[in-house]
């Protein structure tokens, strides 16, 4: 293994948050990219995406993941296989001993995220679910929080809205019909928003707190995007929180479009506090700088990913950088959310976004999905069966 | 300058224009309030704004903010499906306010930290319609459920 410490196995390839992660730990001197690997009975089309990345990254790709999680030399798994069969995958891999980083969310279904939890625990591996928490605002609004400057921490409200996809074609005109459970949350052109954008809101107000959400009011809408409600799955929601202690949060996930945004989209926390607020915002402060240069447009449509999810696809129809905003964040050297896990296998300690985390955030988005169906308030814990 | 008259005007106008498509979602984080006492009075001037927004009558009400005196959160569902989290707290002599209006081709952000937010432009509008709601708000902070309208 040379010199490097920690062998990195890949789960699913192309067209995922993989595409991201692997360059994450490939940069990171301590770790090895060994393979990709994937289940063996992923549909031709999944097996082609994996490949490819495999030959992008100039390693193997390993056809059988049971074959491939008994190599010694993978110490490491990072799993982005889709949302329904991620839970699986994660725990045939903590079985076989090894260190997980997980995709966010780790799973939709709750008995999965209990097993994942438990299995985690059971076999002593780290585990880590992607987040916003190393990020250099998320990492202000703790310190705001920590140094009493606001006073008590009365309430807080998060939103991540991340500006992608060619919006303005959803049928507007009533509320949402929601399902509970939903059934499906990945489709080629759409996501369940809530789920996958809520989770970053919802992880920050877990983390900066650290208190148990009490009871949950949930909301899912389809506001922007055709292909959303065509898939009958949400393009926003929002959640409304009681947590132990008496405090109280809303978050806010969705895909609101590319031209809702001058950056990459909403990502901010209002801190609320006994003796003063501070609104925490990824791009601020900044620069803006306007220039001769034409101006931003959204990219062409590709029919791969139409909504703008993954880099390498966006990469092939050009699409460019919006250049108007140029918050400071971006100038602070912030350790990527891998590394940060590295260090927790390397120095034996917990992440602060683990798998029994992840869980919990499942548990809250699937009480808030429970909630839009039925309007009215779900407590916490849910019922097991 | 009339500040919350004139920030209604303009987020009106710019609706109007069709400038980002329908509204659908408002989010408005209002740190403002002087005293607790003030708390539901400027609740009602806000929802009297975004209902002239959204052009639409409100269908359920929930509040966050029982616990504490110093903050409310409501959450306005709006028979047309559009939706608003509004949020009040105390200013500790600091007014700030975070406005987002989305479209569903565009947005509308304003963000002001110092006066003029807290210029005393902000007084009670109670139409008929608002006065509903507030009786809703009183009755989701009494019961922590949402309310029907």
């Amino acid at each position: 293994m040379d010199s490097a410490v920690l062998g990195v196995l890949l789960v699913a390839g192309k067209l995922t948050h993989q595409e991201n992660y692997c360059q994450q730990f490939r940069n990171d001197k301590r770790c090895q990219l060994i393979a990709v690997t994937d289940e063996t009975d992923v549909s031709p089309e999944r097996r082609r995406l994996n490949r490819e990345l495999a030959t992008e990254l100039g390693i193997h790709y390993l056809p059988d993941l049971d074959e491939a999680l008994t190599r010694d030399d993978v110490h490491l798994v990072s799993v982005c296989a889709e949302p329904e069969r991620r839970g699986r995958i994660l725990i045939k891999c903590v079985r076989a001993g090894k260190h997980i980083y997980i995709d966010k969310p780790m799973t939709p279904y709750l008995a999965t995220a209990d097993a994942v939890s438990k299995v985690v625990k059971k076999m002593g591996v780290r585990s880590q679910m992607f987040s916003f928490i190393h990020q250099p605002w998320v990492q202000r609004a703790r310190y705001v929080i920590e140094s009493g400057e606001i006073g008590r921490l009365v309430a807080l409200h998060a939103d991540c809205l991340f500006a992608k996809g060619p919006a303005g074609n959803a049928k507007l005109g009533s509320p949402r019909r929601a399902q509970y459970p939903p059934q499906h949350f990945t489709f080629v052109d759409s996501k369940a928003e809530l789920y996958a954008m809520g989770v970053y809101a919802l992880g920050l107000v877990h983390w900066l707190t650290q208190r148990v959400v009490k009871t949950v009011y949930g909301y899912t809408a389809n506001y922007f995007f055709e292909a959303h409600q065509r898939n009958d799955v949400e393009d926003f929601g929002f959640l409304s929180l009681t947590l132990e202690g008496g405090l109280t949060a809303t978050i806010t996930g969705g895909r609101v479009g590319w031209s809702s945004h001058g950056g990459e989209g909403v990502n901010q926390v209002y801190l609320i506090g006994s003796e003063g607020s501070s609104l925490i915002d990824a791009y601020r402060p900044r620069l803006e700088v306007y220039d001769t240069g034409l101006p931003w447009t959204a990219p062409e449509i590709n029919p791969q990913d139409p909504m703008g999810f993954w880099r390498s696809t966006q990469k092939a129809v050009n699409t460019q950088p919006k250049r108007v905003f140029a918050p400071f964040s971006r100038l602070i050297p912030a350790k990527s959310d891998e590394s940060y896990f590295i260090d927790c296998i390397l120095e034996g300690r917990e992440s602060e976004m683990n798998a029994h985390q992840a869980a919990i955030l499942t548990e809250v988005l699937l009480a808030g999905y429970q909630s839009a169906a039925t309007g009215t308030v779900v407590s916490l814990p849910l019922p097991r069966s | 300058m009339q500040y919350w008259t004139t920030l209604n005007q303009a987020v009106e106008a710019n609706l109007e224009a069709g400038r980002v498509g329908k509204p659908v979602f408002v989010r408005c984080t209002a740190a403002m309030v002087e005293s607790a006492e003030m708390m539901k009075d400027q609740l009602a001037e806000m929802i009297y704004y975004v209902n002239g927004w959204f052009s639409s009558s409100v269908r359920r009400v929930y509040v966050l903010g029982a616990q504490v005196k110093s903050h409310l959160a409501t959450s306005l569902e709006y028979q047309s499906g559009g939706t608003a989290l509004l949020v009040l707290a105390l200013d500790h002599n600091e007014p700030q306010v975070d406005l987002i209006v989305l479209g569903s081709s565009g947005a509308i952000y304003h963000r002001e930290f110092v006066q003029p937010v807290r210029d005393g432009s902000l007084t009670p509008k109670v139409t008929d319609q608002v006065q509903k709601i507030m009786i809703a708000v009183d009755q989701s902070l009494a019961t922590g459920k949402p309310v029907n309208l």
